[in-house]
């Protein structure tokens, strides 16, 4: 199975929602679309489900065309964040649901539905109503039922978002090892950055209806190639050209060609070295952040966050030498 | 490639029944409201301006302006619905915050006081002022004094009395969007008890207000009942309207009637849905209740006030009560029943076709409301456009004009719409599309509150629009569907302004037989009939409350899921 999206389109009244969106799923593979709010990924869930249409370009499920396949018959498989349980059901007839509308036998339905239950360990609240859970429980429901029918590509629509800090850092396992175990491929939307790169095989980081770069979660956070990734996924210092050239010229030599403003250097905060000699920055400010240190100094006249493990002795004001090692750092598109 | 679908329900790998369900659940409403509702009232309009020769014209718009007596009607039914809806704001006002802001006692008595004049067709106020005031009314017997009740004063005490619940409803609603932040930020930066109503209070009540004033002035221009019984000499549109058409049997006169009268409600009707549209975005979701407190200099007073004017309300209609237990009010004040012994214009058979007719219209209203409110969505939005404008239509049409349109489409003996005529079918039609508008804008907030992702979850799994039906949109309307049922239920037992014009020999309502026996000079017996419609009113109320609390047991996890 493999899904495959070629220069997909999408318009709301004159609004360009989605724009020449290009991007393969395969077997197995879980796929994270990312971005802010209106960046456009729960639209693109949304077609992809066939709960939308689109204006232009082709999706296919292996030979299949999708156009002409309506979401009923698309035989994939969709959790909310709102969880979406029928909730004049128990536990056991919502992830029963899909196969009945199937038409399975009775035997049958009960079986899987057991077996779901194993899986996601709650064997024995069956008989439950959907009020009667908590919303990591609920949330569980509806990936079984949304499992239930074997779906051949489970759809997932910020389904952690309503959890708990602690209920979603668990669930963020069960659902990736669940996933790895059923071997289904995935495409979970979310904002949250730190999600995204715990779980995903590859990240799909989106903007204003454009995707910016598509890469494996590591790739994506070490090597963004433009300003908007290197910025949205963790943090990042952003040098314009002109600084560059004066503070630290020897980086020009890797900068692509291009005009003055189409380049910046991006540096992730860690990266940074502090030396405490005299050198050509001063501390700002010292924030204590419990593992890390988070300190902001001037540097050749811009502020420059830096952040390091212990707890350094600095003192605000104090003069220091700031560095980059080679290798560290990206030119990145504005 | 270009490929535009409009809904991806339509797809070519639909089920034909999918399309048949949402065909039919358009079409059948949508043909009612053709016939029943736009065809009679083109009708009406066509009829204003066809001549007593049968040629067409304006004649009849220029006779109704040159007769004085229509002149008179209209300035008069403009002078009291003013003054009606000046005081029901007032007072309104008055109880609705009294009932949302303040510390006051007996709150729950005082609503259960209101909702009284809604039990009861809108002649019963008139009855209980004639008890109280009137030549033979207890304070004449008591105290000599004789006070002239019929014509201006009673009919706007009456009106006052009728409007007030309604204006007290949508006041009440608008002051309890309020957000208590706006007051505690008021009140951090100093400023006083007066100043907080002036600056925050009244201009969040603003559309509020402004609703209230188009309904009671609505309900007033448009009443029937209590300018029969106690409008005396004091002409309104109201009753010539039907003095013209059903008296003189002069339909052009009372054509061109129905359609002034439709001027004034549509212009008010127009500006309540721009306001409404206006006031969206006023509160946000997670807004504070504003919780009352009991300010002793506020709310004695206020208390007092509010309280008086809910006792007048109980006392109006308790009198009407009474007096039906009385031989002969006020001369003999000895218990009796006889006066439930009613012989005249068919006995209680009028109370039982009320009942079969309000049963017929809150089935036939809930089954084709719900289905038009769930078609909304599945349909191209050009043409739920339409539909919504032609559903939320009968909103402006009184109810006197829907009956006289109705008399003109279906009293005709060679056509096959003239079948229905003199049915008690007809008249469960006419109150149906009477309050049309009501019952569908309440399905329709039904409706948005169904998660839409359900019903997504249902089509992915493979269902089609009958399941989304049963397992998603269903579990969540029970308590939506009671209440529209109940509503045009109970709005079909009282009414009188429309079906007035339906009612045969053999065919009558409940309200009619009030005002028969009041014509009579039965009134007593007025009031005992009444009394009895009330009581149905109340039982079928109670069985309401009871089947939505049971209803709403059964709808888990609703507010979890928004």
């Amino acid at each position: 199975m493999k899904l495959s999206i070629e220069n997909l389109y999408k318009t709301f009244s004159g609004f360009v929602a989605l724009d020449r969106i290009n991007l393969d799923v395969s077997e197995n593979e879980f796929v994270c679309l990312l971005g802010p709010s209106g960046c456009g990924k729960t639209t693109l869930l949304r077609i992809i489900a066939g709960l939308l249409d689109f204006d232009g370009g082709v999706m296919r499920v292996d030979d299949k065309n999708l156009v002409d396949i309506a979401a009923r018959d698309r035989g994939f498989g969709l959790v909310f964040q709102s969880y979406s349980l029928f909730p004049n059901m128990t536990v056991t007839d919502n992830i029963g649901y899909g196969l009945k509308v199937k038409k399975r036998t009775k035997s049958e339905i009960s079986k899987r539905v057991e077996e779901l239950l194993d899986l996601i360990k709650l064997g024995a609240l069956g008989g439950r109503y959907p009020h009667e859970l908590s919303g990591g429980q609920q949330q569980r429901v509806a990936i079984a039922r949304a499992l239930a029918v074997e779906p051949s590509l489970l759809l997932l629509d910020e389904p952690l978002s309503a959890l708990d800090a602690r209920v979603r850092a668990d669930m963020r396992k069960e659902i990736r090892e669940m996933q790895q175990r059923l071997g289904i491929p995935t495409i979970m939307v979310t904002h949250d950055q730190e999600e995204a790169l715990t779980m995903a095989d590859k990240i799909v980081c989106m903007k204003d209806g454009r995707i910016e770069q598509i890469a494996h979660p590591r790739e994506l956070y070490t090597r963004p190639r433009t300003r908007f990734v290197a910025d949205f996924v963790g943090v990042s210092n952003i040098f314009s050209t002109k600084w560059i050239k004066t503070a630290l010229p020897e980086k020009m030599n890797d900068r692509p060609e291009g005009r003055e403003d189409q380049f910046e250097f991006a540096i992730r905060p860690e990266q940074i070295v502090l030396e405490e000699v005299k050198g050509d920055a001063t501390i700002k400010e010292i924030q204590f952040l419990g593992n890390l240190s988070r300190l902001t100094i001037i540097w050749h006249g811009v502020d420059v966050i830096i952040e390091m493990q212990g707890y350094p002795h600095f003192t605000i004001g104090q003069s220091v030498k700031a560095s980059i090692p080679v290798d560290s750092g990206r030119w990145v598109k504005v | 490639m270009r490929k535009s679908l409009v809904h991806p329900w339509l797809k070519k790998h639909q089920l034909l029944g999918d399309r048949l369900l949402i065909t039919s659940a358009v079409f059948f409403p949508l043909i009612g409201l053709l016939i029943f509702f736009c065809y009679p009232l083109v009708l009406v309009a066509g009829k204003s301006f066809q001549l007593a020769n049968g040629a067409y014209g304006i004649d009849n718009y220029l006779n109704v302006l040159k007769s004085p007596g229509i002149v008179e009607a209209v300035i008069n039914s403009l002078t009291l619905s003013a003054i009606t809806t000046f005081f029901c704001l007032l007072f309104g006002f008055a109880i609705a915050f009294a009932l949302q802001r303040s510390g006051i006692g007996g709150k729950k008595y005082l609503k259960g006081a209101l909702s009284l004049p809604l039990l009861a067709p809108s002649l019963v106020q008139a009855l209980g002022l004639l008890f109280l005031l009137g030549r033979n009314g207890l304070i004449h017997k008591w105290t000599g004094l004789d006070i002239e009740i019929y014509g201006f004063w009673g009919l706007l005490i009456a009106n006052i009395l009728y409007g007030l619940p309604q204006a007290v409803l949508i006041i009440e609603a608008a002051l309890r969007q309020s957000d208590a932040r706006y007051y505690e930020a008021a009140e951090i930066l100093g400023a006083s008890r007066w100043r907080q109503f002036f600056d925050i209070t009244l201009p969040n009540a603003k559309f509020g207000l402004l609703s209230a004033g188009f309904v009671v002035f609505t309900v007033t221009i448009t009443d029937f009942g209590n300018a029969a019984v106690i409008g005396g000499n004091y002409r309104v549109l109201a009753t010539e309207i039907y003095s013209q058409v059903v008296g003189q049997m002069n339909f052009g006169m009372g054509a061109v009637i129905g359609i002034i009268l439709l001027l004034p409600t549509l212009v008010a009707v127009y500006i309540e849905r721009v306001a409404s549209q206006r006031q969206f975005g006023g509160s946000s979701e997670s807004a504070i209740p504003v919780t009352p407190a009991f300010l002793k200099k506020r709310d004695l007073p206020l208390g007092i006030f509010v309280h008086a004017i809910g006792t007048v309300a109980v006392i109006v209609v308790l009198t009407v009560i009474m007096a039906s237990f009385i031989k002969l009010w006020p001369y003999r004040m000895t218990f009796t029943l006889a006066n439930y012994n009613i012989t005249l214009s068919g006995g209680y058979t009028p109370l039982w076709t009320s009942l079969l007719v309000s049963l017929e219209a809150a089935i036939l209203g809930v089954i084709f409301l719900f289905s038009l409110a769930f078609s909304m969505k599945r349909i191209p939005a050009s043409l739920a456009k339409i539909v919504y404008l032609l559903a939320v239509l009968p909103v402006g049409v009184p109810g006197l004009v829907l009956g006289i349109s109705y008399v003109l489409s279906f009293n005709v003996g060679d056509s096959a719409l003239g079948v229905l005529y003199g049915s008690s079918f007809l008249i469960a039609l006419c109150n149906f599309y009477h309050y049309h508008s009501q019952g569908f804008l309440t399905m329709v907030t039904g409706i948005r509150a169904v998660p839409g992702s359900l019903e997504e979850t249902v089509t992915c799994f493979g269902g089609g629009n009958l399941k989304i039906l049963r397992d998603a949109v269903l579990p969540f309307m029970g308590p939506t569907m009671i209440s529209v049922f109940f509503f045009l239920f109970m709005r079909s037992m009282v009414t009188l302004s429309a079906v007035i014009f339906l009612i045969s020999p053999k065919v009558s309502v409940a309200a009619v037989s009030v005002m028969r026996l009041d014509e009579a000079g039965f009134v007593s017996q007025a009031a005992a009939f009444s009394t009895c419609i009330m009581l149905t009113v109340i039982a079928a109320m109670g069985l309401m409350h009871l089947l939505i609390k049971w209803a709403s047991k059964k709808q888990y996890m609703l507010s979890r899921d928004s």
